[in-house]
């Protein structure tokens, strides 16, 4: 096996962890809740126990990759002819070709909107379930319920759907286990009285992780490859000189992405990811790019690379929207900010006019006074050119208009209020920007002449 | 209860060591170490005994026991005069202890019955017919039911009642021998205060004095012929038999084993106490039962069997509190049925008050029964469960909500609790004993019951809020955001700030204490993600900066949270104080 090849296996490997198409090495920091999820589901399965649950937690803390490992396993345990031949390499995905003693569905708050859509589906995967599966058709196979976004579902009309499938998990008609996943941690008030009745209260928490080393825990396991993910086999007796290159290839790289979590500037980035939300995605987003410049040249994740797509995370969106915008445009973002600091909170484009024509007519009295001793001269049309050789010039109100409506469009200027009569020049608008961000943009602005700027630094 | 089982178990002192097996291995599986069971004499109906081949048989294995073949009509079934179980002869008249499953000690508060009859089933299972005396306890359930009869007012030390209830039983269940005096006999033998003379065979020893019921003076050969010419006549004229017997009719389900659970005395007094008459007989109706791909593993463990009972799909075998609009509407649809009219009834209620169970069971059959306790009356027979254990969850949900289906999920939770927990202990013992094969590991731990504690585990567990949880899991610039927020909320005296307050507030922060601030994109991702879990309310995102923020969970929750934190600690000093309000 070639290093390209090696490495290509190890992009696929290590980018559908991070795309979160396959799941993570191991847990941490779930294993209890796990435990108890597992267990409960597989009480469905085996004894015929309805259940009902809740998993809450934060976003991105596990939920969803919770619940699919644990079917995941229950897959292995129950699927009666689970082949070896090629069912174990493509397993992950179809799982509806096994047949297991049980049936699964999944519905999304998100996508099925009313109950009548989440009944069409219900309907639709269990029959898909039902013709994979040989068994006689008068057996009760337990089903489970995975409500994705399970607060959408409380938001249906009499949430029907809800009680009825408490119901069923409380009465002995047939087992079922109803697992509903939320970020909402109010999402039980969300249920009416019946069906909260109806709820058996167990709920599972999911946190993010309490310590900086779990977290760091969780990103190095979706870097550090497997032999799985190099199709090493560990059991087999062959071993060749593919296998050998191999095995020295992952040990390589595993070593190499050690030394990048003890490197100081990468530690700085994960440790901000860490400060600001403990999202694990974050850290994700932030390996894409490394992981799919792996190549035959550079095969090992490098820090450097980090240090780059760190501070591609780091800027402020809006700063960026605004990097190569016109000077007009600028100058009218100067101008309102001086209006906001003037706790002028709502103005229309008139006020914002009226405030770049006093710089600029300010501008002008000191270029014509400075232009006297100097070689800064008063152009035709009042535009004056400054002493970084950019010309600075009032435009007309139509012109300054038209800049104004992009920043509109831009939607970084809204209309104060939603509805609202007359000419556009005199609709009152609110800012989305706050004044530091104006600051920043003025001092990233490439050719921003000084008077500007120093206009834009001027307080009140 | 104690004293009265050492008593028992000193006399006995053969007996005692068994009891003690008992408490080792959970009840149910004790059974296969009892006594050898054997039949003494023929059949004595051997000449109308059809077939039977091989009618040795101890075993009684975990085959359901099926139904007494009394109304098949084939007479295949050989019925014996006494049987040997240990060095004790029993035959059919004796006064007999039964084992009360309910309890762990075997010796614990017996049943006491008569033996009417002994046969042997087609699967081996050594069975009888017995007819119950009352104990004190039963007669004080009897009276509250109002159930008519002569009974005393309260039953003296050792006096028990005649009944006319009698069913079938595992022949395994006995356990001992008793004695039954009149009241002459009693109070010469023991004295009018009953003195510790024979403590020992008072225990064996009962009075009864409830005069036209009570039967148990006559010689053994009275009953045994009387019960044995039932029994003949029974093989004859089932059908006719069948007609006649009206109590039996009334309560169909008591001839048949409910639970295959062998050797559990099924008697259950109560359960005879509120008779339907025989008009209602016909609205029987059984729900259907259908076949599971993975057959259910039957219940092995105690734990098992309280978490069965304990789902809220369960059956209740009574429906405590609901004796009135059980009757009502009971009545109603006796009259329907009757007049073969439409019947209209509304049932209104607060959710998980047993409107649905109530209706139910009215039409699963039309049969009143009653327990002390919603939850007790489902854990009958079960000894993973405290009783304080269980009046605490029913006292805790009464007090807030009197949903007894939260009460249920509640006990059944704590049924885990320990069950994972008598699992750990388990797992150490194995462990222990991997290590050093060859010690001697002593006695099994005894079986952990469900105390109040773990039921105010489960309790907390399922209602403790998360929100102090959820703000300390939450990352530094997370909480210095709560924090901001709750300094602008004070200062302010508003409920809701602007995010671009906040905002600033949070930069200000980060640069008085020296931590890199966050960027402005990173704040509003910060309050989205606070308020997708709901600790923050806010308005929708369009609104960006302008948009309003408030605390959707207390401030005592955020600065308890917090307060943990030296960080925050300091933060929260600065704070403005609250409003006064």
């Amino acid at each position: 096996m070639s290093v390209e090849e090696l490495v290509s296996l190890a992009k696929t490997a290590i980018s559908a962890r991070l795309a979160e198409r396959s799941l993570p090495v191991a847990l941490v920091g779930l294993e209890e809740q796990y435990k108890k999820v597992l267990g409960l589901m597989r009480r469905t399965i085996e004894t015929g126990e309805s259940n009902s649950c809740l998993i809450l937690g934060p976003r991105g803390t596990g939920k969803t990759m919770l619940v699919r490992q644990a079917l995941k396993d229950l897959e292995r345990q129950f699927g009666t002819s689970y082949q070896d031949e090629y069912g174990e390499d493509e397993d992950d995905m179809d799982v509806d070709v096994v047949r297991k003693d049980f049936m699964v569905v999944h519905l999304n708050g998100l996508v099925q909107t009313d109950d009548r859509m989440a009944l069409k589906e219900i309907m639709r995967q269990l029959s898909r379930e039902g013709e994979s599966e040989l068994g006689n058709s008068n057996a009760q196979y337990p089903i489970i319920f995975i409500l994705d976004e399970f607060d959408l579902f409380a938001q249906h009309t009499k949430q029907s759907l809800l009680y009825n499938l408490f119901d069923v998990a409380q009465s002995a008609e047939w087992p079922i286990a109803v697992i509903g996943l939320t970020c909402r941690m109010d999402a039980l008030e969300l249920l009416e009285k019946r069906v909260k009745s109806r709820f058996s209260h167990r709920h599972y928490y999911t946190f993010p992780p309490s310590d900086y080393h779990d977290y760091i825990d969780i990103c190095k396991n979706a870097l550090l490859l497997t032999p799985a993910d190099l199709e090493i086999q560990t059991d087999v007796m062959m071993v060749g000189t593919d296998h050998r290159t191999a095995e020295a290839f992952m040990k390589e790289f595993n070593q190499r992405v050690k030394t990048l979590f003890e490197d100081g500037g990468f530690s700085k980035v994960v440790q901000r990811i860490f400060d600001l939300m403990k999202d694990v995605r974050a850290f994700y987003r932030l390996c894409f790019g490394p992981v799919a410049e792996l190549s035959k040249e550079s095969p090992y994740l490098r820090a450097s690379q980090f240090y780059e797509s760190g501070l591609q995370q780091r800027v402020d969106n809006k700063t960026e929207l605004l990097k190569g915008t016109s000077l007009l445009e600028l100058s009218l973002l100067i101008a309102i900010k001086h209006l906001v600091e003037r706790e002028v909170t709502s103005f229309n484009f008139e006020m914002v006019y009226d405030e770049y024509k006093d710089f600029m007519d300010m501008a002008v009295v000191r270029g014509t006074m400075a232009s006297s001793a100097s070689s800064l001269g008063v152009g035709s049309g009042g535009s004056i050119a400054s002493s970084d050789g950019v010309s600075l010039r009032l435009y007309k109100k139509a012109v300054a208009l038209k800049a104004f409506e992009h920043l509109v469009e831009a939607e970084l200027l809204r209309p104060a209020d939603s509805f609202s009569k007359g000419p556009k020049e005199y609709r009152m608008m609110r800012v989305m920007l706050d004044a530091s961000q104006i600051s920043d943009v003025v001092l990233k602005h490439r050719d921003c002449p000084t008077i500007v700027a120093r206009w834009a630094a001027r307080r009140g | 209860m104690v004293t009265t089982t050492q008593r028992v178990n000193n006399r006995l002192a053969k007996a005692k060591s068994q009891a003690q097996r008992d408490i080792l291995y959970p009840p149910s599986d004790s059974d296969s170490d009892d006594d050898e069971l054997e039949w003494v004499g023929e059949p004595l109906n051997k000449d109308t005994l059809i077939r039977r081949t091989s009618s040795k048989t101890t075993d009684s294995s975990d085959i359901p026991s099926r139904k007494a073949t009394r109304g098949s009509g084939l007479s295949n079934i050989p019925y014996y005069k006494a049987f040997k179980k240990g060095d004790t002869i029993y035959s059919i008249g004796d006064i007999v202890l039964l084992r009360n499953e309910q309890y762990s000690q075997r010796f614990d508060h017996p049943y006491i019955a008569q033996i009417l009859s002994l046969w042997e089933t087609e699967d081996g299972d050594c069975e009888g017919d017995f007819r119950w005396f009352h104990q004190g306890d039963d007669i004080a359930k009897l009276r509250r039911y109002q159930r008519t009869g002569n009974f005393p007012e309260s039953l003296e030390c050792g006096e028990i009642v005649y009944t006319l209830d009698d069913d079938k039983n595992d022949i395994n269940t006995v356990i001992a021998k008793g004695k039954v005096l009149n009241e002459m006999q009693w109070r010469e033998k023991f004295g009018e205060a009953g003195t510790s003379l024979a403590i020992e065979e008072r225990d064996m020893t009962f009075f009864c004095r409830v005069q036209e019921q009570h039967e148990a003076e006559r010689s053994d050969d009275d009953v045994r012929d009387q019960a044995y010419s039932e029994r003949a006549s029974d093989l004859e004229q089932e059908t006719s038999e069948e007609e006649s017997d009206e109590s039996t009719k009334n309560l169909p389900e008591k001839r048949q084993p409910k639970k295959a659970v062998v050797a559990t005395p099924k008697k259950r007094p109560s359960r005879n106490v509120a008779k339907i008459p025989s008009r209602s007989k016909s609205l029987v109706i059984k729900t259907p039962t259908t076949q599971r791909s993975i057959s259910a593993t039957a219940p092995k463990t105690d734990f098992e069997h309280a978490r069965n009972r304990l789902h809220v799909k369960a059956v209740p075998d009574s429906l405590p509190c609901r004796e009135d609009e059980f009757l009502e509407i009971q009545e109603h649809l006796e009259s329907a049925i009757e007049d073969g009219t439409g019947s209209c009834i509304y049932i209104s209620g607060v959710p998980g008050t047993g409107k649905t169970a109530t209706v139910l069971e009215v039409i699963r059959s039309l049969q009143a029964k009653a327990e002390e306790g919603i939850v007790e009356s489902r854990l009958e027979g079960i000894q993973a469960f405290r009783r304080e254990a269980i009046e605490f969850a029913a006292r805790k949900v009464g007090a807030v909500s009197g949903d007894a289906r939260r009460a249920l999920d509640i006990c059944r939770r704590a049924v885990e609790i320990v069950e994972t927990n008598a699992q750990k202990a388990e797992d150490q013992r194995r462990l222990k004993a991997g290590r050093n094969p060859f010690e001697d590991l002593g006695p099994a731990p005894d079986p952990e019951q469900v105390t109040i504690r773990t039921v105010d585990q489960a309790i907390k567990e399922m209602f403790a809020s998360p929100n102090v949880r959820l703000i300390q899991t939450a990352s530094l610039h997370q909480k210095l955001f709560l924090v901001a927020l709750t300094a602008r909320l004070r200062r302010l005296g508003l409920a809701e700030v602007e995010f671009s307050e906040i905002a600033h507030a949070h930069l200000q922060m980060c640069r008085l204490h020296n931590i890199e601030p966050p960027m402005l994109s990173d704040l509003s991702a910060i309050c989205a993600s606070l308020g997708s879990s709901r600790c923050l309310l806010v308005e929708s995102g369009k609104q960006d900066l302008h948009q309003r923020v408030r605390l959707s969970v207390s401030e005592e929750d955020v600065i308890m949270a917090l307060k943990v934190d030296p960080l925050f600690r300091r933060l929260l000093d600065t704070l403005p104080s609250a409003p006064v309000t």
